[in-house]
């Protein structure tokens, strides 16, 4: 096959089912699969509990009402996420770009990973290949904030089902666990400065 | 296992960068099965029954409410869509109760990868499951085997006499196929035979 007789469209296809690109989205959405425990935790976990939610249950008076209408009311119904990710910027736990960067990876992370495969064939459809990084800052600052929270609240026992907070540090673990991941990714397909 | 039974050696394995690449990879290549065969046993029945897209909207076109895709499938087993359609596949000879139970085992294990993939990356004794995948694979080419023969009895390919169930490539089919490709040849080229 001589590759300069393809047309646009048959060069794009050529070039999106390469090995090496098929096999990188592939393995970028692993990556992306592995922040659903960490976004889970650290946001919505964390934000639950603080209003008294362990186990499974409300477990402190009133708390579920001071959670719908001080947590829930920050964004649209049904968007929980955005929610907690405001709430979060009004404690000063995250920034407005660290808040952003979180929506857009948790947005990044259900598309990805529900829509792979017109991100394995389509051409114009490529991950955003540097949205963990952007959220890796995010995830270390509500790291420090819920321990604080914790260490302040005599709850080193921290979130029982979540896994996000407890005296081993376990959410820490997680943040850490993406570092190690996004690295071994890295090495395996080196980015290309144009996906930052 | 007890983490503290295990060796640094048993770490220092599982920890490497490609070992590490190699599981996401594989996470992603199940997800992707699991994408194509969900619209196999989801999808295409409720196509099957005319549930079909019309001017950007889903609608029941042989009947109001899709009564007989009510009827003949999901009332199969109430409550639960994949399960029901699992049932009318193996009606229709599409699928054994053995390849059902498969895809219930390749469902499981990409659940467990999309949502608790942190110890398969970094916790000896944990290791994904290449079996599964080949599972997938194999009962993923009976499902469109299947389909591609409802295609031909609806006469989807009169413009080509002669042709048989053997020379159509489904777009999915052929994606699959070239995942599984990249992956082996990326992460386990000495296996890939390239």
């Amino acid at each position: 096959m001589d590759l300069n007789d393809l047309t646009p469209q048959q060069s794009a296809l050529y070039e999106k089912f390469q090995p090496e690109r098929v096999a990188k989205t592939l393995a970028y959405t692993g990556l992306l699969q592995l922040t659903h425990d960490v976004l889970k935790a650290l946001v919505l976990d964390g934000v639950k509990l603080y209003y008294g939610f362990e186990n499974g249950e409300w477990t402190v008076e009133g708390g579920e009402s001071r959670y719908t209408r001080e947590v829930l009311s920050l964004a649209e119904p049904r968007k929980v996420f955005e929610a907690c990710t405001n709430w979060l910027v009004a404690q000063g736990a995250i920034t407005d770009e660290q808040a952003t960067a979180l929506d857009d990876l948790k947005d990044e992370r259900n598309a990805v990973v529900h829509e792979l495969a017109s991100y394995v064939m389509v051409p114009s459809r490529e991950p955003d290949y540097y949205a963990i990084n952007k959220a890796l800052t995010a995830f270390f600052a509500l790291d420090r904030y819920w321990r604080a929270w914790a260490l302040e609240n005599g709850r080193v026992g921290g979130i029982p089902e979540g896994g996000s907070i407890d005296a081993d540090g376990v959410e820490s673990g997680e943040g850490i666990l993406i570092i190690i991941a996004l690295q071994a990714f890295n090495v395996t397909f080196p980015p290309r400065e144009r996906e930052r | 296992m007890n983490p503290s039974d295990l060796t640094l050696e048993e770490f220092e394995r599982k920890n490497e960068p490609a070992n590490i690449a190699l599981t996401l990879g594989f996470a992603g290549l199940l997800q992707l099965a699991h994408e194509f065969i969900k619209a196999d046993v989801l999808d295409r029945p409720k196509g099957f029954f005319g549930y079909v897209e019309w001017d950007n909207k889903h609608v029941w076109s042989f009947d109001d409410d899709g009564e007989e895709y009510q009827r003949n499938v999901r009332a199969l087993s109430p409550g639960n869509p994949f399960s029901a359609s699992l049932l009318w596949l193996q009606k229709m000879d599409a699928l054994t109760a053995d390849d059902a139970a498969r895809l219930a085992k390749v469902k499981e294990h990409r659940d467990e990868l999309t949502h608790g993939l942190a110890p398969y990356l970094l916790m000896p004794g944990y290791e994904v499951e290449p079996r599964v995948l080949t599972d997938a694979i194999e009962v993923f080419a009976k499902l469109n085997r299947f389909w591609i023969s409802i295609d031909f009895d609806l006469g989807t390919f009169e413009e080509h006499p002669g042709a048989t169930v053997d020379d159509v490539l489904t777009g999915p089919a052929m994606v699959l196929s070239a995942a599984v490709n990249a992956f082996y040849e990326v992460h386990l080229p000495d296996a890939s035979g390239n």
